[in-house]
């Protein structure tokens, strides 16, 4: 059995990834399937990326050619491993098979960064663990809190080291579908607790963010989310993500498809956020209709520019 | 947690998903303010298309084979026939295959079952766990006793059977050769050479029909990708005795006094490391 995680040290952990990105801004894009070879060649402008971001679950198969990449891709550039299929908020425990995959993802790729979601996405109905594949919300609650600190210890123990949690975009809030499922935090009380509890840190979606507050209909959304964020402790801040929206709803939602450029909105919420949080580690996510490979990496310049 | 599974059941259930039909397990019919109902279309949505992207990669060829909405169609009726159990979207659709043998509408297209399971035969080849060749263990054909040596083969060597004719099927959809779009090199070569090539599917699966015969292709990973070929006679004896992981000696007498073709079909297995290495029963 493996030692438990000491939490003592994850939060000097991620006060490294940030202290690292203090003086030189660390920058990076989704590294998708049909950028590969590009992002692979020697094009000039890869030289400005300081990171990728790859999918675990691209890089699940025990060989042949997504191996063979996984090992070029780190040859030349650092990576940072976000995982979107733990489902850290179910009431269910990680198998060991799916923690193995996830776990040789990371160690072969030396991943400097580990991420994971503030999601759960499967529960036993009718005798059958469904796996819906999707990240789906929790109540911010203390059952919610136990759960998810247990599950991220199993991944932090099994890893040996911090992984940071992505807030989520949401599209409906737990207690609608289940009148007892009370939030008894805010989401910013309820992301505090969670660090503190299971020793983790943060993966702070802007966009994520923003599409929350535009399908909730705050009135001035810029100034409602900055509020809400400034309540965050900056240490536990070990990443950002910057995206996009598509304007097309379905069912009356903005729904999260990181399908376009990173919107006006999550720039302007960027510009504020790293000159309150100071420098951090900052991806620029584009996962559907992907643009040319010059044209993504030109997002993570733009970014640098807010440094 | 019962909202997990009240979630979860709403994503995998369609009657859950429409705004003008409250549901009613595990939600109590009327709970849901039409907000959350059609917050709960949005997940229902996710996982339908997820699925239908997940499946078009996974089974290329019956998407090939299919228009875009029929293969959307299959799919999305699979996906909740099928309810996913699995983490990584690579390992959902072993069912597939058999799901289409009670689909009244592909009828008219007997052989896609078939295409089905060479599609995810082929993709778990090119995913399996990679293997090292032993080249010096070889050296033992020379000097021992071939009734005490053992071939290994490749994990990702595997023998189907199959009555279509899944070579030309394949074609239809993987090869430049008989491409539709503008990217074909030659386009009226190659909507010509698509023409025959139909005309003569057409003709073999009416035979397959007809006979019923089963012929056999073996399947095998070459440069990371997943190949398949025809095999009968004496080969597909001798691979067949090389999976049962029989002596040497035994799978190379199913060429009979035939030393050419032996030595033919050895050279190839070992080229192409469907043979990774000879195993000596007498080392431990």
């Amino acid at each position: 059995m493996r030692a438990a995680f000491n939490r003592k040290h994850s939060l000097s952990i991620v006060q490294a990834f940030k202290a690292s990105s203090q003086t030189n801004p660390i920058i990076g894009v989704g590294l998708r399937h049909p950028h590969y070879t590009q992002s692979l060649s020697d094009l000039d402008i890869n030289h400005s990326i300081d990171f990728v971001e790859i999918h675990a679950e691209n890089f699940f198969a025990k060989g042949g050619i997504s191996r063979a990449l996984l090992e070029d891709v780190c040859d030349k550039y650092n990576v940072s491993v976000h995982g979107t299929s733990l489902g850290l908020g179910s009431g269910l425990a990680v198998p060991d098979n799916v923690m193995n995959q996830f776990a040789s993802v990371v160690e072969t790729s030396q991943a400097f960064l580990v991420s994971e979601h503030l999601c759960f996405n499967r529960a036993k109905v009718n005798k059958q663990v469904l796996h819906s594949g999707d990240l789906l919300p929790l109540a911010y609650n203390e059952a919610s809190l136990n759960v998810l600190a247990q599950n991220i210890d199993q991944v932090q123990s099994r890893l040996q080291r911090p992984i940071l949690i992505e807030n989520l975009s949401a599209y409906v809030q737990v207690s609608e579908l289940e009148p007892i499922a009370q939030d008894e935090y805010s989401e910013m009380e309820f992301l505090i607790a969670l660090c503190k509890q299971a020793g983790c840190g943060l993966l702070l979606d802007l966009n994520n963010l923003i599409v929350n507050a535009l399908n909730q209909k705050i009135d001035e959304p810029h100034s409602h989310i900055f509020d809400n964020i400034r309540q965050l402790p900056s240490v536990l801040i070990g990443e950002i993500h910057l995206a996009g929206f598509s304007p097309k709803q379905v069912n009356g939602f903005i729904v999260d498809d990181h399908a376009s450029a990173v919107s006006a909105e999550c720039w302007e919420l960027y510009k504020d956020a790293i000159a309150h949080f100071g420098n951090v580690p900052t991806l620029v996510e584009w996962d559907n209709d992907l643009p040319e490979w010059d044209i993504l990496v030109s997002q993570a310049q733009r970014a640098r520019d807010y440094c | 947690m019962n909202y997990q599974q009240a979630l979860i059941n709403s994503i995998f259930s369609p009657q859950n998903t429409s705004n003008t039909e409250s549901s009613k397990e595990p939600h109590n019919a009327g709970s849901i303010s039409d907000g959350a109902q059609a917050a709960l279309g949005v997940y229902h949505n996710n996982y339908i298309e997820n699925g239908i992207r997940a499946l078009s990669i996974s089974f290329a060829t019956v998407a090939g084979l299919l228009d875009d909405s029929d293969f959307r169609r299959l799919a999305h009726d699979y996906l909740l026939a099928y309810p996913k159990q699995c983490y990584d979207w690579a390992d959902y659709g072993e069912s597939f295959a058999e799901f289409m043998y009670d689909i009244d509408a592909l009828a008219a297209m007997p052989f896609l079952p078939e295409v089905a399971e060479l599609d995810w035969r082929l993709m778990h080849i090119e995913r399996a766990q990679d293997q090292s060749f032993d080249a010096a263990s070889f050296e033992s054909l020379q000097s021992e006793d071939s009734a005490n040596l053992s071939f290994v083969p490749s994990a990702t060597l595997q023998i189907m059977p199959a009555v279509f004719p899944l070579s030309e099927l394949y074609a239809l959809v993987h090869s430049d050769a008989y491409s539709e779009g503008p990217a074909a090199e030659n386009v009226a070569h190659s909507i010509e050479a698509r023409k025959r090539l139909l005309s003569n599917i057409n003709k073999l699966v009416g035979l397959a029909i007809k006979t019923g015969e089963y012929r056999s292709i073996v399947l095998y990973r070459k440069d990371y990708k997943g190949i398949f070929d025809y095999v009968d006679g004496n080969a597909l004896e001798a691979f067949k005795c090389l999976l049962s992981q029989n002596t040497v000696e035994s799978v190379l007498s199913k060429f009979g006094d035939d030393q050419a073709a032996m030595t033919a079909w050895l050279q190839q297995q070992i080229e192409k490391q469907n043979i990774i290495a000879v195993h000596d029963f007498k080392c431990p």
